[in-house]
């Protein structure tokens, strides 16, 4: 008597089949199915990981998981099409044609609910994000580790400025990963709502997107650049403590879910 | 980009600043902490441990549900950002994460009923100090009871002000 039998599902792939010579589509259909288990899948409940934080529980507001719930309402197919907007402006992929040996990486829609500090709803959020999980080292991405600041940092900042009596400035970034230079190329299927049809077109990432394994990565090369820049145009002009003044830059990145809000602290 | 002003309120700190120096607090956090162990209306404490008071891996029956047990004491964790005198207290009880008992919740609500009477303190960081790093440290011997490690327990300053 066999055990559990374990089954992996392929997926489907139309050119497969139309390649397959007549005789082994002939095999495999003749072949006889005796004993077909049932996929076991896991029975634990999953829920979102609450440790870490003060969990607002929301009642009334039902946020979907997927994109075939969320496009039955207008709220969040206006949220939907606010993301792309704002994609498309940024002009963060080019549609071309995808080229035969590669294949695209999936995509996903992640919805959020933003409330305000008096826990009245603010805005529906939707946020396009790459499926990271199916990129390949060395083909898609490369290193990953990005720099995050340290509390010890934060409080080495804060006693410097109060010691020598600078103004401590706060500024946050929309969309921060948005921003960071993409150094491979990553193909990447379009977003469902994107064409009616099913299409061989994929979208070329120009810019990093969330969800990429390197976006916090060319997101603080980005930063950190940008910020050496414009300091040493400025540091050729002033004295030398005026530049030491401005190199403190602390970063920081707060995880929260799949949302990535990201808060720099700059000294001025 | 938005510029958020000067700074006020960053990651859960709160920050006010004068002439005398710069106050960090974390009061909005603590008062959120208390709300969540629903100790609101207890009495305050003075100590956050009893005295000479040793845990123990297994003192007791287990927790039904360690989940409010773990986040209970990784919010104490974040609060010793600014409150750095509770580490000891909190490091003691951190060490149950794993299979929380009875008694160790007993020491977490002590330490939660010790921050209601002082929710609001902080650290400060005075204007004017000399820059200049000094640090601290001890140790005990064996001071664990389970596995006869030491612990170690480090404070570092940046003139008057305490970073580490």
């Amino acid at each position: 008597m066999p055990g559990i039998m374990y089954e992996r599902h392929r997926p489907t792939l139309p050119f497969l089949e139309t390649n397959l010579p007549p005789n082994t589509a002939h095999k495999i259909a003749s072949e006889p199915s005796t004993h077909q288990p049932a996929l076991r899948r896991s029975m634990r409940v999953s829920h979102a990981l609450d440790r870490y934080g003060f969990s607002v529980t929301l009642s009334t507001i039902i946020v979907p998981s997927c994109y075939s719930q969320a496009v039955q309402h207008k709220c969040w197919q206006k949220a939907m099409q606010e993301e792309l907007q704002a994609l498309q402006d940024n002009h963060t992929w080019d549609l071309v044609s995808c080229p035969l040996v590669v294949k695209p990486i999936g995509c996903k829609w992640v919805y959020s609910i933003k409330l305000r500090s008096d826990g009245i709803l603010d805005r529906y959020k939707a946020r396009l994000v790459a499926l990271g999980n199916r990129q390949e080292y060395g083909v898609d991405y490369e290193e990953t580790f990005a720099l995050v600041a340290k509390m010890t940092t934060v409080h080495t900042i804060i006693a410097i400025a109060a010691s020598l009596g600078w103004p401590l400035h706060q500024m946050d970034i929309k969309n921060a990963f948005l921003h960071g230079d993409l150094k491979e190329d990553i193909y990447m299927a379009p977003p469902p709502s994107l064409f009616s049809s099913s299409t061989s077109v994929v979208c070329k990432l120009k810019w990093s997107l969330y969800g990429l394994k390197q976006a916090p990565r060319a997101w603080f090369d980005k930063f950190l650049t940008t910020c050496f820049a414009s300091l040493l145009c400025k540091a050729n002009m002033i004295p030398l403590y005026f530049f030491a003044q401005h190199i403190l830059v602390l970063f920081s990145s707060l995880f929260m879910s799949m949302t990535l809000s990201l808060q720099a602290l700059i000294l001025y | 980009m938005k510029d958020l002003g000067s700074l006020t309120y960053f990651l859960g700190l709160e920050v006010h600043s004068s002439s005398s120096g710069v106050f960090v607090h974390q009061h909005k956090y603590a008062q959120d902490l208390i709300a969540l162990a629903g100790l609101q209306d207890s009495s305050s404490v003075d100590t956050p441990l009893e005295v000479n008071v040793k845990f123990r891996r297994d003192d007791e029956d287990l927790l039904p549900n360690p989940t409010l047990y773990q986040q209970l004491v990784d919010s104490l964790n974040y609060l010793t950002i600014t409150r750095p005198y509770i580490s000891f207290a909190v490091q003691q009880v951190s060490q149950f994460m794993q299979s929380p008992r009875h008694l160790h919740l007993v020491a977490v609500r002590r330490i939660i009923r010790y921050l209601l009477g002082s929710s609001s303190r902080g650290l400060f960081y005075p204007a004017g100090s000399f820059i200049r790093l000094v640090a601290f440290s001890d140790a005990d011997w064996a001071g664990c009871l389970d596995t006869r490690r030491s612990i170690t327990g480090w404070c570092m300053f940046l003139g008057d002000s305490l970073i580490s």
